[in-house]
């Protein structure tokens, strides 16, 4: 399963993430244990999305509640499910 | 009197004073993963005991200067190697797979390798770059030592004295363990997070494969072995059966063309006077959904005795039909011996995700303990066919709680046991071994244990088995996006909308969120079972600030422990601490908080220089990496 850990020391935004309100700290947060490709391959609603980074935490990922928001819309807004 | 002269009179008097007191006392090497081959996790040092432990103090420290890389897009994972000592000289691996020797009494760095495993970018393992260990052979022709170490895709060994790769060993001093695999693997979907295991002139070695892979013929899960001079390899074991093997009929519809993971992450362990090697199996691609792979699928799920010379299967013991929990048997195979039935009995125990104990004995395979087949509730799933009954060890209490009911909903206030309520409410609960299913099945244990990769200490002494324990749940989904065989790889689309974690970090379920557990083997009974470690998270979370918390709510974590002559158990595993617990009691003796750091590796001890040390690995990921080397 999947760790991540918001740290400043590293980190790079994938050139695959779209831009948008979010992106650096989606880079940096998730590649810190596993790489972007699964985040692009997923289709999640806001909720489901959330759910996965309540996940993360408890798994020592290191967010405030304001990442946690940041993150999940960014991710819902340009990883959601599709329109159809 | 010349100077010389004076310490040699020093030393004439200081041994007419104290002859035998003086003695350094020998060095007592750690020179296996878990100990000794069979992974007892036991060390008969006695200089650090439950008299002195409070005594105990940092005494070196090394930092793997690990941190993301840029160009290449990764990070390291968790530190969880476990160090070896051999002579004086510590091995181990780092999280990006290097290979460093230290002084183990001082900690300096003597080499270090770097195999470059960064190069084919991050791991796809949810776990990011994480390395448990090295393994050290011996030529016995040339007296020369070896380090072995299993990086993505590769084996390579390496001198001991220089940390240079050694040239007559593969192509180089590497062999591409992609060879000889029976269909084409992408090489940075192959991965290798446990040491390997050597037996008179052959490395084995098993493999990762990321959960979330999930496509046909994704990377197979054959252990291999080969020959430790050469880097030829000697034999393969198929976990998932070849037509006309043993057990290729237990993959229906000839699901075992196309069906890889299966493979042994976790550490395999070994009686070396008998040449016997135990495999814990894992489940097959994909976790939660079997309607590709209908059938048993043997070895999936199983705990496999081979014989280690020539990868023969000698017997084996599925613990789990038609995996659908990710229930992996995640610990090495502990080789013990215990008194039962007025027999002195060579055993094997195996600790699983599900929270049971099985003993088996060691030889023959025979269940030392009840093992009874019982029917468990059926999948709802379109599709699947899950097994009518799993086996449950009926003669020893499990390790932890399991299945989900109301009842279990935390109970921290009454505002959260109501919000606890309305969530479990949202999803399937029911006994150990409900199937997933479309609206979400909450399975306890969840997929991290239970028991995971840390597996259990045994004491000799006592017969009593020490065990680090997971109380969390996991829900699951079926994943249908391999039904087709047409989806080349996915992402998290199993995921529903239910969160476990109640403001983003109250569990649903009640605490304690961790156990440590001693079990006598040779009784049956559990000596004590206590909360290990604690939860900053909760404890410090606004909505329980006037609510009455236990002492400790437990930290979920997988590292193991190990127990000591000295009457000790050392434990961390998701704690930031590393504990040292009376193994009477289970009372806690001595706690060093490791700040910000969690405890990440199984501990190890050893004698250098006359001094008894303790190391843990704490950190990670990102950066931080450290190894923490105790003493008095």
């Amino acid at each position: 399963m999947a760790l991540l850990s918001a740290t400043t020391s590293g980190g790079q935004p994938s050139p695959e993430l779209p831009d948008g309100t979010g992106r650096e700290l989606v880079a940096r947060a998730c590649s810190q244990c596993h790489s972007i490709d699964i985040l692009l391959r997923a289709r999640l609603s806001r909720g489901q999305w959330e759910a996965r980074i309540d996940e993360m935490i408890a798994r020592g990922a290191k967010l405030t509640d304001d990442d946690i928001d940041v993150i999940a819309d960014y991710l819902a807004a340009h990883f959601g499910p599709p329109s159809n | 009197m010349p100077g010389h002269l004076h310490l040699i009179a020093l030393c004439v008097l200081a041994a007419a004073a104290a002859p035998a007191a003086a003695a350094t006392p020998p060095d007592q090497d750690w020179a296996f993963y878990g100990g000794d081959q069979g992974g007892m996790k036991y060390s008969p040092l006695a200089d650090i005991n439950a008299g002195n432990v409070t005594a105990l103090k940092l005494a070196w420290q090394w930092r793997t200067g690990e941190e993301p890389i840029k160009e290449f897009g990764t990070s390291p994972g968790m530190f969880e190697a476990t160090p070896l000592v051999v002579e004086g000289v510590m091995y181990l691996s780092t999280p990006y797979n290097r290979v460093v020797a230290l002084d183990a009494a001082s900690g300096r760095e003597l080499w270090a390798y770097d195999p470059e495993a960064y190069r084919d970018g991050q791991v796809p393992n949810g776990t990011g770059f994480v390395h448990r260990g090295v393994a050290l052979w011996r030529d016995a022709r040339s007296g020369a030592l070896r380090v072995l170490l299993n990086s993505r895709y590769r084996l390579i060994e390496l001198d001991a004295r220089t940390g240079r790769p050694v040239v007559a060993f593969g192509q180089g001093g590497t062999v591409d363990l992609l060879e000889g695999l029976q269909w084409p693997v992408n090489p940075k979907h192959y991965t290798n997070t446990s040491p390997p295991v050597v037996y008179r002139d052959l490395v084995i070695v098993g493999n990762g494969v990321a959960d979330k892979l999930i496509y046909r013929q994704d990377p197979p899960g054959d252990v291999r072995a080969y020959d430790a001079r050469t880097g030829r390899a000697v034999w393969s074991f198929h976990t998932v059966p070849r037509d006309g093997e043993f057990g290729a009929d237990t993959w229906k519809d000839g699901s075992n063309h196309y069906t890889g993971h299966t493979n042994v992450w976790a550490p395999m362990t070994l009686d070396a006077a008998r040449g016997l090697l135990y495999l814990p199996v894992s489940t097959p691609s994909n976790d939660y959904y079997g309607g590709n792979r209908p059938g048993a699928n043997l070895f999936a799920d199983s705990l496999v005795c081979l014989d280690a010379a020539t990868g023969v299967r000698r017997w084996h013991y599925q613990l789990v039909h038609h995996g659908l929990w990710d229930y992996d048997m995640p610990g090495p195979p502990s080789l013990v011996r215990i008194r039962k039935g007025g027999r002195t009995i060579d055993a094997v125990v195996q600790l699983t995700k599900q929270g049971y104990v099985f003993v088996f004995d060691r030889l023959s395979g025979r269940p030392l303990y009840p093992i009874e087949e019982r029917p468990v509730p059926p999948s709802d799933v379109p599709g699947e066919r899950a097994a009518t009954t799993q086996p449950v060890s009926s003669g020893l209490p499990a390790l932890v709680p399991q299945g989900v009911s109301l009842e279990d909903a935390t109970d921290l206030t009454p505002a959260l046991h109501d919000e606890a309520v309305a969530v479990l409410k949202r999803l399937r609960l029911g006994p150990l071994f409900t199937p997933p299913s479309v609206q979400g099945t909450l399975m306890r244990p969840g997929v991290e244990g239970g028991a995971d990769w840390g597996g259990g200490a045994f004491d000799p002494e006592t017969g009593t088995l020490y065990v680090k324990v997971n109380n969390s749940p996991t829900i699951i989904y079926p994943d249908f996006t391999d039904a087709n065989g047409s989806a080349p790889e996915v992402g998290p689309n199993d995921s529903g909308d239910v969160s476990l974690y109640l403001h983003h970090r109250i569990p649903v379920l009640k605490p304690p969120y961790a156990y440590l557990d001693a079990l006598d083997l040779e009784s049956g009974r559990m000596r004590w079972q206590v909360p290990f470690g604690d939860n900053d998270a909760v404890r410090h979370h606004a909505t329980v600030k006037d609510a009455a918390l236990p002492a400790q709510l437990g930290a979920v974590g997988n590292a193991g422990v190990i127990v000591t002559r000295g009457g000790i158990v050392f434990a961390g595993g998701g704690d930031r601490a590393l504990h040292a617990i009376d193994k009477r009691s289970g009372a806690d003796l001595w706690t060093y908080s490791t700040g910000e750091l969690r405890t990440t590796g199984t501990p190890m001890t050893y004698r250098a220089g006359g001094r008894q040390y303790v190391v843990v690995a704490v950190g990670g990921p990102g950066s931080g990496a450290t190894l923490l080397a105790f003493a008095l």
